[in-house]
């Protein structure tokens, strides 16, 4: 028998229809959990290839390959217009041209533009102006792919305070350079990249512009462009297609997973398995009853490198946590014995404290479902009615 | 259901915004109580700038003197007292004053979700 098997709660993200997402244990539906989304939102299908979903459609996302997980991110706003449409006047092509839907793109369709240089002596570049807001945390990304040229840059140039954000990436090496701000890249496959730049902006701007440079200095060098993307936050989100104007996707929600059959308990474990983003937010996973005198949480705290395991039974005990990875986290619980797993090590306890009462639902969000909502990817998560072994434990949470 | 709005200025906008309710979380750090979802659009631009090939500005864009906000308001069928089957009022009422009304999706739209219904 696997740990899995004897869980109360196991969800691990796979099935799901309209409004719900189901749990593996239990089977008669009790542990499924409510899903709501206002409009519609992308995810990676399991083919590979990005498509929306439309409203209150949970979303398993397949990007990278391997297991889904269940994808739940904030409200976010695309502010580039046009935003797999390079060839449009919104975007100023200097000593370079562009030719639209000239390729498959990470969507699966022949969305994908070419750029292309037309000098020998210039970099060559598309921009776009924009007006950012002061001291704001920004992430723009770009889908790219190698065409005769393997050189890539996208930054955030102003002209009265300089470049705000910047990254640059060797299709051919993999290689990620001249960093301004945080960067880093995705494989989409079929040859696709994603850069992902997070920058925050001076305390006084001018003009400025988004820039996307083809670097070979090489008439007729060329890239391949899909899905430019400028958003106010601390990581890049899911893709959100722009036209003529900026497009706001709803931030997913997921709550109300069991009953008190499940949690009403005097002993257990609760185990997470999730990629957490560090969204400069504190985020939330947690069993609750409702009300604010009996809870167990996770709380992914806004600076980014500590969760709060939390129990108001009197544990509020803050473990050292690497965000943007995954990680997998285990809260074993009695009376006097609380132990804490990150990652297959026991990295903390608290023998003073009492076991919640009358917990009867689990929230990816705060008790009442409006803050705190979690940010990441959902791998897998569990509550058991005993307390794990410390071997157990660490089995669990083993990466 | 979505609505455009045009405030005074950003402040009078998170005024009413604030209004909506608030609350603060286990860490102190406050949130909306609603759930409406709300965007700022700012200062749109009316006019935009002109640049040489080289991004140089020549002129300078144009900026509504108006603060715009869009919000989808989740709560926006409008309760009935079953007695007298009078409307009650909803949080959208407070916000009629600012409301602007366009024949086109403006700036900014809502993924999946029209403003303009058909």
């Amino acid at each position: 028998m696997s740990l899995a098997d004897d869980a109360k709660l196991l969800l691990i993200p796979t099935a799901y229809k309209s409004g719900k997402v189901y749990s593996v244990f239990p089977t008669n539906g009790d542990g499924d959990f409510d899903y709501t989304r206002s409009g519609d939102a992308s995810r990676v299908n399991p083919g590979g290839f990005i498509e929306t979903k439309g409203a209150n459609i949970p979303r398993i996302d397949h990007t990278g390959g391997g297991c889904p997980s269940l994808l739940l991110e904030s409200q976010r706003t695309n502010i580039q217009i046009r935003s797999e449409e390079f060839d449009n006047s919104a975007w100023t092509k200097v000593n370079s041209s562009i030719t639209a839907n000239n390729i498959i793109a990470p969507d699966g369709e022949m969305t994908g533009d070419k750029l292309t240089s037309t000098s020998a002596t210039s970099t060559s570049y598309i921009y776009e102006q924009h007006s950012l807001s002061t001291s704001t945390t920004y992430s723009m990304s770009v889908f790219v792919k190698k065409g005769t040229s393997n050189l890539v840059q996208m930054d955030l140039q102003d002209f009265t305070s300089g470049l705000q954000g910047r990254i640059k990436f060797d299709l051919d090496t993999e290689t990620i350079s001249n960093v301004v701000g945080t960067g880093g890249v995705d494989n989409y496959g079929n040859g696709w990249y994603r850069l992902k730049c997070t920058f925050t902006t001076s305390a006084t701007l001018g003009t400025h512009y988004v820039r996307i440079f083809e670097f070979s200095t090489t008439s007729g060098a060329s890239l391949y462009l899909f899905g430019a993307q400028i958003e106010i936050g601390d990581y890049c989100s899911s893709y959100i297609k722009t036209t003529t104007g900026q497009v706001t996707r709803f931030k997913d929600e997921c709550i109300n997973g069991g009953d008190s059959d499940l949690f009403n308990i005097t002993e257990g474990t609760f185990f997470v398995d999730s990629y957490v983003y560090n969204s400069g937010s504190t985020t939330t996973i947690g069993l609750n009853d409702g009300s604010d005198s009996n809870k167990l949480l996770l709380l992914f705290q806004s600076y980014g490198t500590q969760v709060r395991v939390f129990s108001s039974g009197g544990v509020s005990s803050f473990l050292n946590l690497t965000f943007d990875q995954r990680n997998k986290i285990a809260v074993t619980f009695k009376e006097n014995e609380y132990k804490f797993f990150i990652n297959g090590a026991l990295v903390g306890s608290d023998t003073i404290a009492t076991v919640p009462t009358g917990m009867d639902r689990l929230n990816f969000s705060n008790r009442t479902n409006t803050a705190n909502h979690f940010e990441g990817k959902v791998h897998d998560t569990r509550v058991y009615d005993r307390v794990l072994t410390e071997a157990e434990a660490i089995e669990l949470t083993q990466v | 259901m979505v609505k455009k709005y045009e405030f005074p200025n950003e402040s009078k906008a998170d005024e009413y915004i604030r209004d909506l309710g608030v609350a603060k979380d286990e860490d102190g750090n406050e949130y909306p109580t609603h759930k409406n979802a709300i965007v700022k659009l700012g200062n749109i631009v009316v006019t935009p700038g002109q640049y040489d090939e080289e991004g140089n500005e020549i002129k300078a864009p144009i900026l509504s003197n108006k603060y715009s906000v869009d919000v989808f308001w989740r709560d926006s069928v409008r309760p009935i007292d079953p007695e007298t089957e009078e409307e009650g009022s909803l949080p959208l009422d407070a916000w009629t004053d600012y409301e602007i009304v366009l024949d086109n999706e403006g700036v900014h739209s809502f993924y999946g979700v029209k403003y303009i219904q058909e």
